[in-house]
């Protein structure tokens, strides 16, 4: 099932965060990797990750440094900082608490 | 189509108002655009399909772009800039500023201190004042040898300003005459066997900054003269040093 794109906009860096804190990771291992944890429900257009990742750069939730793969091409490896780690912690909370609450309101909505 | 990948790409960029970190965004979605290529190649699509496809997934340039120019703050990279400028010139300031407080260097970094052996002029020495040096030339030592009279002489050459130019042009130009007449070159020693010493000294001194030169210029003559000038004839700075033969040791 596709999910809405306006329902992905503001969890996209929540999603991108644990991923990261999981592994260091170049943009399109991101995108494909998200792409299978969510059984391809999760697919955003790919170019937008950028920004994402830029500003959380910017935000110092996350450092980037370039690596040579084994292939030979060089890519930027984002990894995520204590200050990032607190940030996704932060914001799991405050997705549950979303979550319970929309809960709340459909199943509330559901048995009236 | 790779054409169309890099019109999408300028289109992203061409948001980014700090135009510094255009190249790098560039860089790093080609390589994503690149990546995707070759996984759907992977997966069997034709090379033309597979650009197209992942062309498609990368989204709205224009939309991305200016996503990007909001993480890319103008005003936060001209300051990062600025800031990082600033801490380089101070940091090439404050060495500097090191290795001239420790005599280590000079103005023009190639007359290096190589703690010489200055030796001050002869209290006999001739001494004449231009506008941008002290000159001083001492009698030396002389010596037999073959039948020939080699006389060492030593001219010493204190810079005005220290940051000025090096002397050295100069020493091709001097002229060497006795009570005879003109000194051909060929019986005073060539250039590159006068032992040059170069000294800076620094700014931490107390007394005023200069640059001083010496060099031991030696004659080899068949007969002994009353006396022995060096001139330096051009520019407008002419001057004449002249030392006593009865002087020499």
């Amino acid at each position: 099932m596709k999910i809405d794109k306006s329902l992905m906009t503001g969890s996209t860096t929540l999603l991108v965060l644990s991923l990261l804190a999981r592994e260091e990771m170049y943009g399109y291992q991101m995108i494909t990797e998200l792409a299978r944890r969510s059984d391809h429900t999760f697919e955003l257009k790919e170019g937008t990750l950028y920004p994402i990742l830029h500003t959380l750069e910017a935000d110092r939730l996350v450092t980037v440094r370039e690596k040579e793969a084994e292939t030979g091409r060089v890519r930027k490896y984002y990894r995520i900082t204590r200050k990032g780690l607190k940030a996704l912690e932060e914001k799991k909370e405050e997705w549950n608490v979303f979550a319970q609450k929309v809960n709340a309101v459909i199943c509330g909505a559901s048995l009236a | 189509m790779e054409r169309r990948f890099e019109d999408w790409c300028w289109k992203v960029t061409d948001q980014v108002r700090f135009w510094p970190d255009r190249a790098e965004i560039a860089k790093e979605l080609t390589a994503h655009y690149e990546d995707h290529v070759k996984d759907l190649e992977r997966l069997g699509y034709e090379r033309e399909l597979a650009k197209q496809r992942a062309l498609g997934a990368m989204g709205d340039p224009v939309e991305i772009g200016k996503a990007l120019d909001k993480a890319h703050k103008p005003w936060l990279g001209w300051l990062w800039q600025f800031t990082r400028g600033l801490i380089l010139v101070l940091l090439a300031a404050c060495l500097v500023v090191y290795l001239h407080a420790n005599g280590r260097v000079n103005d023009a970094g190639y007359r290096i201190q190589n703690q010489l052996a200055w030796r001050a002029p002869s209290e006999g020495a001739d001494r004449v004042e231009t506008e941008q040096a002290t000159l001083c030339l001492s009698p030396g030592q002389i010596t037999k040898e073959d039948g020939h009279i080699h006389a060492a002489f030593q001219l010493s050459v204190k810079m005005k300003d220290p940051f000025g130019y090096s002397p050295n042009y100069a020493i091709g130009y001097l002229e060497i005459t006795d009570d005879r007449g003109p000194i051909p070159l060929q019986e005073w020693t060539a250039e590159d066997t006068w032992p040059e010493v170069g000294y800076w000294r620094g700014l931490q001194s107390t007394d005023t900054s200069w640059t001083r030169y010496q060099w031991t210029m030696e004659l080899v003559l068949d007969y002994s003269p009353e006396w022995v000038e060096v001139r330096y004839p051009y520019g407008g700075n002419d001057w004449t040093l002249r030392v006593e033969w009865e002087e020499m040791a």
